[in-house]
């Protein structure tokens, strides 16, 4: 069969065959680019393009009194700005906002004429103040919302509190020491988008993460007291003209901190303004020397050793008494004085003469039991412990010094509560200023305990030395601080401030103090006011006295229930904690045995169901709530390899095993399999390694 | 004569996938857009779905006419004017989408002429190249009248503006006049003029120059390349080898424009992986080889020229809008045949196809002329030849 020829030139057809293929493996190899080679870098493109994250913040945690007022909150804060190439109708926006601002219209008017496409108008304005500036209608007028810290008492308890910056970052003060207490963690919303943003879907493989809030903090602060104690130091810094002053309410039973102030103080919520010494919490972090008031401690040892009866006399010279080429002065001319009349009158040679016969290693030991040279242990930022050298380095006039609050140091917390030791029956406690940690719903995590951490006196010298307390406002140099309703008891402190530089004392420059209890019987304030470099009186009587005074007039009506002294007392707070801290972890027990044992420590009881064993101990004021596991427990024998011999044993229905341990450590072989059936009676073995 | 009756079965069978799965891509990557558009989700498949079935008649039809029809003077004419004259009406009549005036509005679809052209060509070509002296004419007589009529329909279409179009019309007819026996000489001379002319025409800037540049941009580092490319790169890297499965695609959440229509691929090659797309490129390619064996086998002339061009211009739509997708040429405005959102191309394609399968009807085995093969070397001749015969 003859073939026809091909209309095709043979070569070019070829040509354009290869030309195709080429086209084609070129298109093949671009494909293998992007969907292998390089797929990554446009993967993570797209990933960025697809999703957006919305971090869901977690609120902090409140900050609470002991009552539960607010005294560090979360609100919703405004930031206004202006886009100046956006605003409309430049004057109608200035008017409005001179309406609204405290500032000029010129001011106003330079801001949106400013370069830039973001100036700010006004910061960090709360939402309760913002309602006239939400009004605000512009194209180029910007409302941004954020939320922030916001402290409604403002300077109150300020330098304790603290402060947080912007981003809700403890910065100082309790806000930055129990930083990781308050923080939440913040939740994640991951949302799908389209490319025109406006459609949005859910990702079901990322669901949202709730935020978690931020734990509570609860104060042994009580607001009212605190108000108190903030004004009435306000006035007293007014009228003495001081540099500064602090003061101090314990509760003397417990140690708990119930008003911690210093003065002048600053606004938290305005905290860039303040100055960083406005800031500190100058009650712990500053140390002074005390003066007089630590005549009560060297009191405190003279009496308790038995070395001078309280109606000892001693010649007061006078006023100047020579000793190692010093002179020791009085600031009044005192002769013969009894040793109760030393006190009221504070006659330094009277003390110096009395303690004549107590060795300086004694007087030191006193001291430091009643706490001075070391920390408080209230656990606040920056405290310092003051000074307290040891008697080896005393020169021979140190332990005179020392007996009238000389050559020593201590910090306003520290002698607040060394003072209590001496009206409460002799006893130490651990001041504290948290009282414990709440999670958001309500639970406590976590409670403080009341610490007793010695006594340092008897009750019955701790009854002269109030005593002696009581003259002193009474007819002694604490007049001032004599209170209207109430018998109180205190002592007066007029440090001349010594500077470490020249080593000199500063004349003029005085800390003038008072610290005093009441009611007298059974306090149940002991209030230390200090006052820094005092220009009008600079006694302590005259200058911290009248402090006191005004404290203690006002607070000792907040509460009317009798005081009984001792464990039994006053707060809740600590006692519950005490308690709760007795019980052991009942987890596991059959009712019966819980029952029996919450009753003896006098809870309230209520039951959940009546079969199965204890799974959950809910303890609230007196009440207690048992909670039964209905569904027995683990019928099986978990794998116990690996745990300690206390995880093991929590693991394991006591029950129904008979469980029996060799070894120490931890377990490394169980004689049933993990998984093995519980059967009452049958036995498990354990090694320990 | 005639050794086989049947169709070529592998064009038709391949054919027909591509057209079936026209509707499901469009499906797919439309849902999103149309509801963007406040229509309903099926709006595009379900009209893409009317078309495929017109398409599908258009292809049985055509695959069972007589190939004697088609080589009559007064339908190669008539089509050709028809052609021209569609062209120029466009000016008056034509209906302008996004600034280009491509489409006649016919109450219930767009017509887009230019797809007229492109067989209207191909018939023209395959009518020239096959009349005598066509080896030893002059340059009057042989390449002349066929450099003015592609001349005068790429010019119009350039005036739409279409420069894809125009491209690719030009390119088919330069492809079939390469493979005749034509002078090469002439094609080189005419063509050589339309370089500077190309170049001036971009030199005046617009939007087709812009779109050169960023090309140019984006061949480097796609991510500094036009935004729908790039966009469309994202959707290939996100497919991988695999792919994300159908339906599953996120470029089609409005962040590919287009993708239901020109850039169709990236959503096959996103939902379907590497897998997906090289499937979709070699169905094509064996169009292209296929389309080819049978032009070689042809029982006559005419046919061959036609069986070819129809390869070429499906061959070249294919991989020029893939290499649209994946940056490789500039955006062009090509549909990917068969699978692209849109009538005209799909009936005019299926035409086509129809028009090639009734070629395979009547093919012949052929014998290889030696005499050709000496300019381009025997081996290669050997290898593609052996793909084709």
């Amino acid at each position: 069969m003859k073939r026809k020829r091909s209309p095709f030139h043979q070569g070019r057809f070829a040509f354009v065959i290869v030309v195709m293929i080429i086209f084609w493996a070129l298109l093949q190899v671009t494909l293998f680019r992007y969907q292998v080679i390089h797929a990554d870098v446009f993967k993570t493109f797209a990933k960025k393009q697809y999703n957006k994250d919305y971090p869901l913040k977690a609120p902090r945690g409140t900050i609470y009194d002991r009552e539960g007022a607010k005294l560090a909150t979360n609100i919703i804060y405004y930031d206004f700005a202006v886009d100046p190439k956006m605003v409309e109708n430049p004057d109608a926006l200035v008017r409005q906002l001179t309406a609204v601002g405290k500032r000029p219209a010129s001011w106003y008017r330079k801001k949106l004429a400013a370069p830039g496409r973001f100036v700010y108008l006004t910061r960090r304005v709360p939402s309760f103040e913002a309602r006239d500036w939400l009004r605000i209608q512009d194209r180029g007028f910007i409302k941004r919302k954020s939320f922030g810290r916001y402290y409604p008492f403002r300077s109150y308890a300020a330098p304790l509190i603290g402060f947080t910056d912007p981003d809700n970052k403890g910065l100082a003060g309790l806000e930055l020491q129990y930083k990781d207490v308050l923080t939440g963690h913040d939740g994640l919303a991951v949302l799908q988008f389209d490319a025109s943003r406006k459609r949005v879907f859910y990702d079901f493989d990322r669901p949202v993460i709730k935020p978690r809030p931020g734990n509570d903090l609860i104060l042994t602060i009580d607001k009212d007291i605190q108000t108190v104690v903030e004004n009435a130091l306000e006035r007293g810094l007014q009228r003495t003209r001081a540099q500064s002053a602090m003061a101090v309410v314990i509760q003397p039973y417990t140690g708990e901190i119930l008003a911690l102030a210093n003065a002048p103080g600053f606004d938290p919520n305005r905290h860039a303004a303040a100055s960083e010494a406005a800031k500190r919490n100058r009650v712990v972090t500053d140390a002074f020397e005390p003066g007089s008031t630590v005549k009560m401690f060297t009191a405190a040892a003279l009496l308790q050793e038995g070395l001078m009866p309280p109606d000892t006399i001693v010649y007061c010279e006078n006023g100047k008494y020579p000793l190692y080429q010093h002179v020791i002065r009085d600031s009044k001319k005192h002769g013969w004085l009894t040793f109760r009349k030393v006190i009221e009158l504070s006659s330094n040679i009277g003390i110096v003469k009395l303690s004549k016969d107590l060795p300086s290693n004694t007087l030191f030991r006193y001291l430091r039991s009643f706490g001075f040279g070391q920390k408080t242990g209230a656990g606040m930022l920056g405290e310092v412990p003051g000074t307290l050298t040891q008697p080896s380095t005393w020169s021979g006039l140190s332990k005179a010094s020392i007996s009238f609050g000389q050559e020593m140091s201590v910090n306003a917390l520290q002698i607040t509560n060394a003072f209590a030791a001496l009206v409460n029956g002799g006893y130490l406690y651990r001041p504290f200023v948290i009282r414990g940690v709440r999670d958001p719903q309500g639970h406590w995590i976590e409670k403080t305990d009341v610490q007793r951490i010695r006594q340092v006196i008897s009750p019955e010298v701790g009854a002269i030395l109030k005593s002696f307390m009581k003259g002193v406002v009474e007819r002694g140099t604490g007049v001032k601080a004599a209170l209207k309703d109430a018998v109180a008891g205190g002592k007066t402190g007029t440090a001349q401030k010594y500077d470490p530089k020249s080593r000199r004392y500063m004349a003029g420059k005085y800390v003038a103090s008072f610290i005093g209890f009441a009611p007298y019987d059974t306090p149940r304030y002991v209030c230390g006011v200090f006052i820094d470099e005092p220009r009008v009186h600079y006694y302590g009587g005259d200058a911290a006295g009248p402090v006191f005074a005004e404290i203690m007039n006002q607070i000792l009506h907040f509460r009317t229930d009798p005081v009984t002294p001792g464990l039994a007392a006053p707060v809740q707070g600590g006692l519950l904690a005490t308690r709760l801290k007795s019980l052991p972890d009942m987890r596991g027990w059959r009712p019966e045995s819980a029952l029996a044992m919450l009753e003896d420590r006098d809870y309230d009881v209520e039951t959940t169901s009546d079969t199965g064993r204890v799974r959950l101990v809910s303890i609230k004021e007196d009440d207690a709530v048992l909670e039964l596991n209905d569904a027995r427990p683990a019928e099986r024998l978990p794998d116990l390899r690996g745990k300690s011999l206390r995880q093991a044993l929590e693991l394991i229905n006591p029950g129904v095993l008979e469980v029996t341990v060799k070894g120490s450590g931890r377990v490394y072989k169980q004689s049933l399999a993990p998984g093995s059936k519980l059967t009452p009676g049958r036995s498990l073995k354990l090694f320990l390694k | 004569m005639k050794t086989t009756q049947s169709v070529d079965r592998l064009i038709g069978i391949i054919t027909i996938l591509l057209i079936v799965l026209g509707p499901l891509m469009v499906f797919s990557s439309s849902t999103v857009y149309a509801g963007a558009l406040k229509k309903p989700q099926a709006y595009f498949f379900e009209a893409q779905l009317k078309w495929d079935l017109i398409a599908v008649v258009f292809l049985l039809v055509f695959s069972r006419l007589p190939l004697n029809w088609l080589k009559k003077q007064w339908v190669i004419l008539g089509v050709n004017g028809a052609s021209i004259v569609l062209l120029a009406g466009l000016f008056i009549f034509g209906k302008t989408i996004n600034g280009a005036t491509r489409w006649y509005h016919l109450g219930f679809v767009n017509f887009q002429p230019s797809e007229l052209t492109k067989l209207a060509l191909i018939l023209f070509f395959a009518d020239r190249l096959t009349r005598p002296g066509l080896e030893k004419g002059d340059y009057k007589q042989t390449a002349l009248p066929m450099f003015a009529w592609l001349g005068l329909s790429m010019l119009l279409i350039l005036k739409q503006p279409d420069l894809g179009t125009a491209l690719v019309i030009g390119m088919i007819g330069v492809a079939m006049m390469f493979v005749s026996r034509l002078r090469l000489r002439y094609i080189v001379l005419s063509i050589l003029p339309a370089f500077p002319l190309l170049a001036l025409y971009l030199g005046r800037g617009g939007y087709q120059a812009e779109r050169i540049k960023s090309w140019f941009l984006g061949l480097h580092d796609p991510m500094h390349g036009p935004d729908q490319v790039m966009q469309s790169i994202v959707g290939l890297a996100n497919g991988g080898v695999t792919g994300v499965g159908f339906g599953e695609s996120r470029q089609k959440l409005l962040f590919l424009p287009e993708a239901h229509t020109d850039f169709i691929f990236s959503i096959i090659s996103e939902e379907f992986g590497l897998i997906g797309g090289t499937l979709i490129l070699l169905a094509f390619l064996t169009l292209v080889i296929r389309g080819l064996r049978v032009a070689r086998r042809a029982p006559d002339a005419f046919s061959s020229f036609v069986a070819y061009g129809i390869s070429i211009y499906v061959g070249l739509y294919a991989f020029m809008n893939v290499a649209v997708v994946t940056g490789v040429m500039p955006t062009t405005g090509l549909p990917l045949p068969f699978i692209s959102y849109g009538g005209s191309h799909l009936i005019f394609m299926s035409i086509a196809m129809g028009v090639l399968l009734s070629i395979s009807r009547e093919t012949t085995p052929v014998e290889n002329h030696a005499s050709d093969t000496k300019r381009f070397g025997k081996a290669q001749s050997r290898f593609t030849q052996s793909l084709v015969r």
